[in-house]
């Protein structure tokens, strides 16, 4: 079941997605608001590797690929 | 400097450790002090054996293996396909990052805090890097630790923690022809070979060097500790020619020796061949006819390579080999004894194959190998009752007072201008595990390796 996690503190870890099975291709929705396409996963379920498709905070970092760990992965959108 | 390790009774090693009177004490077995020193003077500097690259053959492949007590990660990075070798423990909390024996992965993430490292060992995933490290931890300071030095050896993996170690070849000295050829297909192609998979692991309780300095270079033991299975022919050729529990080999003129090199601490029973060539092939495999005709065509193969050169000493019917400290070598297993504590060993099972037999020949091998060989195996089962009372055996205040005897063939070592590198001795004597322990204490008082290498030679 898909859940939403809190957008306002960092630190709360209990709502988080379960990442394992999320496929390639995905997007996502982040805490920092930004919308990424996941380009693997590692199945760890700590971490996903991503594609910034929209960043409202940093346009300059769309096509750029980074790492989101499970705590800032919010919805799949 | 390291200072020379003492003893129970403040003695120095060199007086418990007797190699020109083939005299060792039995508290080298059993002292936990001496067994750290072991860990941090031997298993810190020599080279160790991995695995084989067949074990990874694909990008972000990873298998789990042991350096000494650590473990590391034998992993081939996922984009440039190199090999690496990392010890398992994240460098945040020392968690291990990875808890399986093998598989594939894009990352190693710790499950403790979520630090996450790629295939080439790079710390590439912090948690809460921005809101709790504030982005100011450098992470390229915090990758994986990674061996000093690598050698992929004509398919095997080796590796050392120590910078200052000499080269690979420089290491196994006279016995780098015969690891080759242990790692060369029965057809003599390098890099023909595969391991069965899984490997196989298993604890016994004994110290590392009760298998690990007597395994190869024992012949005495066979015939005493092996009686009933060479009675019961485990052998592929059952009761054929009397019966073994080793497959026949065809005879050519060939002298066989036990061999221990006193500079570098190598040793075996292996093999001087007088003439060159490879061995012409012997039908042994009675009840699977058609292994026998895969190793026919093989040993011709074998034949025409080799024509015109002589065959190294070891491996493929020349006898088998410890590499310093604690590896056995041979063409068709491979045999590492981890130390696990002063009184434990873990004992590691791999088995070459060839990488093109067909399955018949494979399913043949894994079973004789099964049958022979590892936890379940009747030989080292016979072995396992040794080791494992000697240790406690030795463990008594009256019994550390008594010496081990390694005095058989004490004083008749010779040397042959076939092999010059090594002592040589009539093939049951203790030779190589002199040889051994003259390595073991120089390692032991070694400083560094400038106190190692190039070796100081012995008169």
């Amino acid at each position: 079941m898909v859940q939403e996690g809190s957008s306002e503190d960092v630190s709360n870890v209990n709502d988080t997605l379960a990442l394992q099975d999320i496929p390639e291709g995905t997007k996502v929705r982040l805490r920092s608001g930004a919308i990424a396409e996941v380009t693997a996963n590692p199945r760890d379920g700590g971490w996903l590797f991503i594609r910034f498709i929209e960043h409202p905070d940093d346009p300059s970092k769309v096509g750029e690929d980074d790492m989101a760990f499970c705590t800032d992965v919010l919805a799949i959108v | 400097m390291a200072s020379t390790n003492q003893s129970r009774g403040d003695r120095s090693l060199r007086s418990v450790v007797d190699v020109g009177s083939g005299l060792v004490g039995r508290e080298v077995y059993v002292n936990e002090s001496i067994y750290q020193q072991e860990l941090e003077q031997i298993f810190a500097r020599a080279w160790l054996f991995i695995g084989h690259e067949s074990q990874v053959p694909n990008p972000g492949d990873f298998m789990v293996s042991r350096m000494g007590e650590e473990e590391v990660i034998l992993v081939r990075d996922r984009r440039d396909k190199q090999l690496h070798i990392f010890l398992n423990s994240c460098r945040h909390k020392g968690m291990k990052v990875c808890r399986y024996d093998d598989g594939n992965t894009l990352v190693f993430t710790c499950p403790f805090h979520g630090w996450s490292y790629d295939t080439d060992g790079r710390l590439v995933g912090v948690p809460y890097y921005d809101a709790a490290y504030h982005g100011e931890m450098d992470k390229s300071k915090w990758g994986l630790h990674e061996v000093a030095q690598m050698c992929n050896y004509y398919g095997s993996i080796w590796a050392t923690w120590d910078p200052k170690a000499p080269s690979f070849e420089d290491y196994v000295g006279a016995y780098a022809p015969s690891i080759r050829h242990c790692f060369q297909s029965t057809d003599g192609e390098d890099n023909g070979i595969e391991l069965f998979n899984p490997v196989v692991k298993w604890r016994i309780p004994t110290n590392w060097k009760f298998p690990g300095f007597s395994f190869a270079g024992d012949a005495a033991h066979g015939a005493m500790t092996h009686r009933s299975i060479n009675v019961a022919a485990i052998g592929p050729q059952g009761s054929m020619e009397g019966g073994s529990r080793a497959p026949m080999r065809a005879d050519v003129p060939s002298r066989k020796f036990s061999a221990g090199d006193f500079d570098l601490g190598h040793g075996g029973q292996n093999t001087i061949y007088d003439e060159p060539g490879a061995r012409p092939y012997m039908d042994t495999w009675q009840t699977i006819p058609e292994v026998d005709e895969y190793f026919r065509k093989t040993a011709e193969a074998k034949q025409k390579k080799y024509a015109g050169q002589h065959l190294p000493p070891g491996g493929h019917g020349g006898g088998h080999f410890c590499i310093f400290p604690n590896v056995i070598i041979d063409h068709w297993r491979i045999l590492p004894w981890h130390p696990h504590g002063v009184g434990v060993t873990e004992s590691w099972r791999m088995y070459p194959v060839d990488k093109n037999a067909p399955k018949v020949v494979k399913d043949a091998l894994r079973r004789y190998a099964m049958r022979y060989c590892g936890p379940t195996g009747m030989t080292e089962s016979d072995d396992m009752e040794n080791w494992n009372y000697c240790h406690p055996a030795s463990m008594g205040t009256i019994a550390q007072r008594l010496p081990y005897n390694f005095e058989m063939g004490l004083g008749h070592g010779q040397t042959d201008e076939q092999w010059p590198e090594m002592t040589l001795n009539y093939r049951i004597s203790e030779e190589p595990a002199r040889a051994r322990f003259s390595r073991w204490l120089d390692f032991m008082e070694a400083g560094s390796w400038d106190d190692l290498y190039p070796v100081k030679k012995k008169s």
